[in-house]
């Protein structure tokens, strides 16, 4: 164990990867460091701080037992007693410290001396409102006290709800700005207990008039089997009061609640909003109205929370709260909240995904997926149009938004769609004039986006085929792009031909170009696309064939191109031996290996080149497609495919099994300085592409 | 409604960045852990975050054009909440990571998922979501200050405060409020007995009432010279307010007014500290035309004032001419050099007393500035050959016509490399304006200093001031192709 090192230092290395800091040492022997640098008078305050950081965000790394967990707990409780009064910020972080132990590693029962003594001690510390007893001085750590005891409850819901009334009173007679922390607390603690309640599991003989009376000791029973929580969105699921009893009292502390709401900070406001529309959703004979004062101050801030509490609020009341005017008038907030030029675009983007999932009065459907609310017309959702001024997930997102609306849209009135087309080509044109890599992206993913809604559209599908062709014509560098479009738009848009149409444009763009004008530079990506055109069975191969044997013959490639462009040309040919028009090509093939094992410079392609040439003419196609067939992953088939590969019979075959190594038998390196026309992003040659035979 | 965790990162470009602050909850990890069950992803080492985070927001390996895990088509980039694939051994995909850059600075956070996992939740049925993007936004501002540029020592120094911070804000993963820019209110006051003191007024103010409100107002304008194509302006407007008045709840009430003829102010936010709104104000707004909505005020906002200076209201508003119209011409013509023509009218309701008024003519994709033979009406140009940039210093006012212009020719040099632009090709080209006019607003909004009231016992001094700035102020070159830029001319 080093003891060296200064404690900072220390820290900061536990805190980058505590698994790595803990290696050199145990948690056990760390942890006594820890307390012992604690109890040490002479030890900085400072220092403490930065080593009570550790405890509170890795209790479980440094207490992996219940029993180390409740030993730090009474550890840190003695530290606590015995620190000076005065050092009030040390204190704060040892409360909180104590907290983050207690819960996350330790047990939380009455028979836990350490649970009770913490709980003693915040009850205590919490009890001294309006600074009566301590005075001022101590107001932090009452704040932090309040904040561990919610914390608590929140961790263990329905722990204090046999104690409403002592937590309403503390709420109600504090005065300075920690009355947040008080109402925060009771408010949550009222909700647990009615979902307790509602659940059947509170006191016995509990109704709510006993529940908001209670003024008894931690309900530790309610802590053994933790509570779900409320999905409000789904209002089917949530448990319901059946009371026909008195709810006056409730009803007016909710109110109360909701009036004094405007004296706490937003987020806390928002916090305090949803907790009790649970409590409305859960207690029946409270009307959702009880929120109505509310609503018009809520809906015109310009608070990211409470905008989303008014919402969720939304979501779990709908009609019963919001009238069709009320639901217009929000969507309309909510669009032009999308679009505001004073709000950041994270906040922006937020508003847009809240469209989207947008809680309607009368939904269409409810499947929780992505849809339009029936009232963002085209007109209203043409202010989210995007354009090439908008930063790239704002565009997306737009571009997706409106995309949805002119699905929607009159099928006869294109013009949304031609919009939406003719900023892809804007997007285009900046690609093309040598955009930036995020850019580049960008405006494949609106490619990728745009096809997703309107593959079915001749019109458009066809000019984009066309357009990218013309693009990659310029830009051959944008292969891995193209690729990367094929392969998702054909994952996603099974039915759709695209992918297919555009490949076949690649493909006769390519065999297309005069021969003495290619470089090996352009050739290393046309050949990954012509390899991505031969694995599409659909795709006629000869011009691919006659193109490369042509390009072989008549250019430097076999004396210049080297290991790297040999391997793509033999990548072409690997994916041609599987293809099912193997038949009506097969002389090229054999042409073009043979070619290829006669004349090319690299050995390593002469001999694969030889080895294809091999199976092209002495394997059947089944077994040809059994050797060379990738399987997702190394399973069953694979072992059996290629030991058929070897025999005819299947007893032979079973003898004949694979075994897999754990160590790889050949690997390839990448040599530091690689030629720099290697496709970059494709990394070292893969070791795959040596037929392991 | 928690976050499970926070970081703080600095990314130089063409570097792989560093945590330099990080902070984890373990008690809300505790319940992500239960409510997640067999699909729990627990949150990384500080070591294992960085490159997942760095490769979804599209900032690894700069050097390479195409990395399938940074760049895949398929990747929906257009959501605020990444996921974050995980490489460690058992990896998952951490979700919903917020995450906001600025600069080099990236924070991020991860808001806890109160729901089952499966199917995954939509992002606004999550309450922690808006909690997470404003404690992000808040400590943006925290960290950045009014500058923006946070670097260096004034970071570093943010930095080392944000424990203490998060202390009052966020102590175990629930925030109670959001950091403010601002320095932390100094002394707390003593409870009072009549009145709960709000929680976002941590003291109070002695001494004389002082009310500051300042209207700021930005200009937009995209203007293209043509006739198959619209010229497009508009305006937002924000009211900051600092009020030192005594009390724990004061009352003021600032009310803005338009014109007679005065088009509604749309799209107005407010401060969560106004205390009533009239329904009317709320209701126009710039997505619907067809609203119908006339009122055109007063706008009256009642409201308790926090202690630190904060933004009262925003709104937008249609204005029905340009401040300023504008017209751009330019021509090839041979070797290299182009005729460049423009004309600037002041218009004639706009008090002709700017602060500063410049036009910026950049040159983009044709090399460095060469032979510059341009003439102007008024004011000074200045020629930036580097940049590829003419500067055209309009100064305080425009001559008695109301109209400048500029006349002449630019040549390149074409063998040093200049500025480029992808958009900016070929004839596509623009002139941007840089204005500031005090004591004006383009809409006619005004808060009359008397009109500010204060409900207190001593009597306030109350200031108002307002502004006219430009912001995106473009005209582009009318032989040339100009990209569209609003949905609305559709």
């Amino acid at each position: 164990m080093t003891t060296a090192s200064p404690w900072p230092q220390r820290i900061s290395a536990f805190s980058l990867s505590p698994s790595q800091f803990l290696s050199s040492t145990t948690p056990d022997g760390f942890l006594a460091e820890l307390l012992f640098e604690l109890r040490d008078d002479k030890a900085s305050e400072s220092i403490k701080i930065l080593l009570l950081s550790l405890l509170q965000e890795y209790p479980n790394v440094l207490c992996p037992s219940y029993t180390a967990g409740e030993e730090t707990v009474l550890e840190l409780l003695a530290i606590f007693n015995q620190a000076p009064a005065r050092a009030v910020n040390l204190r704060c972080h040892l409360m909180l410290a104590i907290t983050n132990v207690l819960v996350c590693a330790s047990r939380l029962d009455d028979q836990g001396n350490a649970a009770e003594c913490v709980l003693d001690l915040l009850f205590q510390t919490a009890q001294d409102t309006n600074d009566l007893k301590d005075g001022q001085a101590l107001r932090p750590l009452r704040a932090v006290a309040c904040d561990c005891l919610r914390e608590v409850e929140t961790s263990f819901p329905g722990l204090f709800s046999q104690r409403l009334e002592a937590l309403y009173l503390l709420k109600q007679q504090e005065m300075t700005p920690l009355h947040q922390a008080y109402c925060v607390l009771y408010t949550l603690s009222l909700k647990n207990a009615i979902h307790l309640l509602s659940r059947g599991d509170g006191a016995p003989g509990g109704d709510i008039k006993s529940l908001l009376a209670g003024n008894e000791g931690l309900a530790w029973k309610a802590v053994e089997k933790p509570l779900p929580p409320v999905r409000l969105s789904s209002m089917g699921q949530i448990p319901v009061l059946q009371t026909n009893a008195d709810v006056r009292e409730l009803r007016a502390i909710v109110s109360l609640l909701l009036e004094e709401s405007y004296l706490l900070t937003p987020v806390a406001q928002a916090a305090l909003l949803r907790e009790l529309v649970e409590v409305v959703a859960m207690v029946q004979a409270l009307s959702p109205a009880i929120f109505k004062s509310q609503l018009l101050r809520l809906c015109g801030t310009a608070e990211v929370t409470l905008m989303h509490a008014t919402l969720l609020m939304k979501a779990a009341f709908t009609d019963s709260l919001f009238t069709t005017e009320d639901e217009n008038f929000f969507i309309k907030r909510l669009v032009g909240m999308s679009q505001h030029p004073l709000l950041g675009s994270t906040q922006k983007l937020f508003y847009m995904d809240c469209i989207l999932h947008f809680p309607e009065n009368r939904p269409i459907s409810c499947n929780g997926e992505e849809s339009l609310p029936v009232l963002v017309t085209p007109r209203l959702a043409a202010s989210l149009l995007p354009t090439v001024f908008n930063n790239s997930s704002t565009m997306l997102c737009r571009l997706s938004l409106l995309s949805l609306v002119y699905m929607e849209a009159d099928e006869d009135d294109d013009r949304g769609v031609s919009y939406l087309f003719d900023h892809l080509m804007a997007l285009h044109r900046i690609v093309d004039n040598h955009g930036t890599r995020e850019m580049t992206v960008t405006f494949f993913r609106a490619a990728f986006t745009f096809l997703g809604y309107f593959y079915q559209s001749e019109k458009f599908t066809g000019a984009l085929t066309a357009r990218l062709c013309e693009l990659y014509s310029r830009h051959c560098y944008l292969a891995p792009n193209l690729i990367n479009l094929v392969d998702r738009t054909q994952e996603c848009l099974g039915d759709s031909g695209w992918p297919i149409q555009l490949l076949k444009a690649l493909q006769k763009l390519i065999v297309e170009l005069p021969i003495p004008e290619l470089t090996l530079q352009n050739l290393s990506w046309h050949l990954k696309v012509l390899g991505r055109v031969a694995r599409e069975s659909q795709v006629p191969q000869r011009s691919t064939l006659c193109f490369l044997l042509s390009v072989l013959i008549n250019s430097s490639l076999c004396s210049a191109g080297g290991w790297r462009l040999g391997n793509a040309v033999l990548t072409v040919c690997r994916n041609l031996l599987l293809h099912p028009s193997l038949d009506q090509v097969f002389i090229e093939l054999a042409d073009l290996l043979q070619h290829t094992m006669l004349r090319y410079e690299d050995a390593d392609i002469r001999d694969h080149a030889r080895f294809y040439y091999t199976l092209l003419t002495n394997l059947s196609r089944e077994k040809l497609s059994g050797v060379l067939t990738k399987g997702p992953d190394v399973g069953p088939t694979k072992v059996r495919s290629l030991s058929s590969a070897m025999a005819e019979s299947d007893e032979q075959s079973s003898c004949l099994t694979v075994h897999q190594t754990r160590q790889p038998v050949l690997q390839l390196v990448k040599v530091p300085q690689s030629e720099s026309w290697e496709a970059p992003g494709e990394g070292s040659p893969r070791a795959s592409r040596t037929p392991r035979c | 409604m928690s976050i499970r965790a926070l970081w703080i990162i600095t990314h130089e470009k063409g570097q792989s960045g560093t945590v330099r602050f990080s902070k984890r909850y373990p008690t809300v990890e505790r319940r992500a852990k239960c409510l997640a069950g067999r699909q729990y992803v627990a949150v990384p080492e500080d070591c294992g975050i960085l490159h997942p985070l760095l490769t979804e927001l599209g900032l690894t390996d700069p050097d390479k054009p195409f990395v399938v895990s940074r760049d895949d088509c398929a990747r929906p980039q257009r959501s605020p909440a990444l996921q974050l694939h995980l490489e460690a051994r058992d990896g998952g995909a951490l979700w919903p990571v917020l995450a906001i850059v600025q600069g080099g600075l990236i924070l991020a956070c991860l808001p806890l998922v109160e729901a089952p996992p499966e199917p995954r939740p939509p992002l606004p049925s999550l309450a922690s979501v808006s909690q997470g993007l404003s404690l992000l936004t808040g400590l943006q501002s925290f960290l950045c200050g009014a500058g923006g540029k946070p670097e260096g020592d004034a970071l570093a120094s943010r930095l080392a405060l944000l424990p203490s911070v998060l202390l009052q804000v966020c102590p175990l993963g629930t925030p109670l409020d959001t950091p403010q820019a601002g320095a932390w209110p100094a002394t707390a006051a003593p409870a009072r007995r009549d009145q709960k003191q709000p929680a976002w007024k941590a003291g109070l103010h002695r001494g004389r009432a002082v009310v500051n409100v300042a209207l700021s107002e930005m200009v937009r304008s995209m203007q293209y010279g043509s006739r198959s194509r619209q010229d497009l302006w508009d305006v937002y407007g924000s009211v900051t307010c600092k009020c030192e008045v005594e009390g724990v709840l004061p009352n003021v009430t600032v009310t803005l007014s338009l014109p007679p003829n005065g088009s509604p102010l749309q799209d107005i936010l407010v401060h969560p500290c106004v205390t009533s709104l009239d329904a009317s104000i709320l209701t126009a707004t710039s997505v619907d035309e067809s609203d119908g909505s006339t009122y055109s005020g007063p706008y009256k906002f009642p409201f308790s004032p926090p202690l630190e200076p904060f933004r009262l209201c925003s709104y937008t508003s249609q204005v029905p001419v340009p401040p300023i119209l504008g017209s751009y011409q330019l021509k090839e013509e041979e070797g290299q050099q182009l005729r460049v023509t423009v004309s600037l009218k002041l218009h004639e309701s706009v008090r002709n007393s700017f602060e500063y008024c410049e036009a910026h003519l950049p040159f983009f994709n044709r090399g460095q500035l060469g032979n510059v033979d341009v003439k102007v009406s008024s004011g000074q140009l200045e020629v930036s050959r580097e940049k590829g940039l003419l500067v055209w210093v309009l100064g305080q006012k425009f001559p008695r016509s109301r109209e400048v212009s500029l006349g002449g020719t630019v040549s390149f040099s074409g063998q040093s490399s200049g500025p480029t632009d992808p958009l900016c090709t070929g004839l596509t080209a623009y002139i941007k304006l840089y204005f500031r006019v005090p004591d004006l607003t383009l809409s006619g909004c005004s808060v009359d200093q008397h009109s500010v009231q204060v409900y207190s016992t001593a009597k306030a001094r109350n200031t108002t001031s307002r502004e006219l700035v430009s912001a995106e102020y473009y005209i582009w070159n009318s032989t040339g192709d100009a990209p569209v830029s609003s949905g609305m001319m559709l």
